[in-house]
């Protein structure tokens, strides 16, 4: 167990991304705080299995229909 | 559903020029449209129900035509005018699934040993390895390289099996490219690719090719070891659900091992391509 805080930048729709995130960390078992929301930047802290989230990351790339991602980043906690 | 902008203003192939010989009209569908192929002492045109006069093209052995009055460029392939090239074309075949699912499908390395096995994969080498994905913002198009996968027979001319390397290439959204180690010369790629043409949002008819050095086969064994393989991907296209490609991340779970087709979903998004999607709350 790993704990991975994950930042995403881009044109965020805060709550679309926010139900994003919920629904794949939810999916993925992996335990989730938001630290910080803006409509530019959402920052959450992960933990669990590195190689889930791995793919948790790849997952948000695509982001819900009103989101586009422009970066992420993972950063060891 | 109207095509949008981006699927509306392309060209599309709409089947081998020898497919149209022997007949004065052929009717053809493209974007849920009837059109009909005119040949007048071989000279080929393509015209819409109404009649109207639509602008044509014949490359890469095939006829391509366009709904669009100001269609973007049909993308380059300077491999077409390499001598000792040998060119084998497939013929049209029908698939019910969005065309886009059977780009996304041809970029997908994760199920050769699965769907292909003991040709372009063995389960027992079943890892992707990470590679590449760029976007080339000059030409509009997606380059995935430094693909690397075992293959126990990864052409007609192979004789045994080799790591593999690859690269895709998608300029257009209904077409794909692989450009793959040639198994006889260093340092040429051979080509494999797939100019599909949209029937309807969830329907298409898939015209591909091969582009290669091969000095022992027969065009009949080049053709049958393709027909062989894209046989095996369409019992797979045929029961995805849902037949539209779907954009949104909540449909499935990506790994890593589908940077491509993360790519690709991101630049038909980016160009806010909608034909041929399924929405998240209303696909079957």
């Amino acid at each position: 167990m790993v704990t991975r805080r994950v930042s995403l930048e881009g044109a965020l729709s805060t709550e679309s991304c926010l139900a994003m995130i919920s629904h794949f960390a939810r999916r993925l078992s992996l335990t989730s705080t938001i630290t910080s929301a803006s409509p530019r930047s959402i920052s959450i802290m992960l933990t669990g299995d590195e190689r889930v989230i791995d793919m948790f990351e790849i997952a948000c790339w695509l982001g819900p229909d009103d989101v586009t991602v422009d970066t992420i980043t993972v950063e060891i906690v | 559903m109207k095509p949008d902008s981006f699927t509306h203003s392309q060209w599309y192939a709409i089947g081998r020029i020898g497919d149209f010989e022997g007949a004065n009209a052929k009717p053809v569908r493209l974007l849920s449209q009837d059109l009909t192929v005119n040949n007048s002492a071989g000279v080929l045109s393509v015209a819409d129900a109404e009649g109207r006069s639509l602008q044509s093209q014949i490359r890469y052995g095939h006829l391509w035509t366009t709904l669009s009055d100001n269609p973007r460029p049909l993308y380059d392939m300077p491999e077409f005018d390499e001598p000792d090239r040998r060119l084998v074309t497939a013929g049209g075949v029908g698939v019910r699934c969005s065309g886009l699912r059977c780009v996304e499908n041809f970029l997908d390395m994760a199920h050769f040993p699965f769907v292909h096995t003991d040709i372009l994969g063995v389960e027992d080498h079943s890892t992707v390895e990470n590679y590449d994905v760029s976007m080339d913002a000059d030409k509009d198009e997606i380059w995935a390289t430094k693909c690397k996968f075992f293959q126990p027979l990864a052409s007609a001319a192979a004789t045994g099996g080799q790591m593999t390397e690859y690269k895709y290439r998608v300029p257009h959204p209904y077409s794909t490219i692989l450009y793959k180690t040639c198994p006889i010369r260093e340092n040429v790629w051979d080509l494999v690719g797939l100019f599909i043409q949209p029937v309807e949002e969830d329907e298409c008819i898939v015209h591909s090719f091969i582009l290669v050095f091969d000095e022992d086969n027969t065009d009949t064994g080049l053709l049958h070891f393709q027909q062989n393989i894209f046989l095996q991907d369409r019992m797979i296209l045929e029961n995805q659900v849902p037949r539209k490609l779907p954009l949104d991340p909540r449909w499935e779970l990506p790994t890593r091992a589908d940077a491509s087709s993360i790519a690709y979903r991101r630049w038909l998004k980016a160009n806010e391509l909608q034909w041929g999607i399924a929405l998240f709350d209303k696909a079957a």
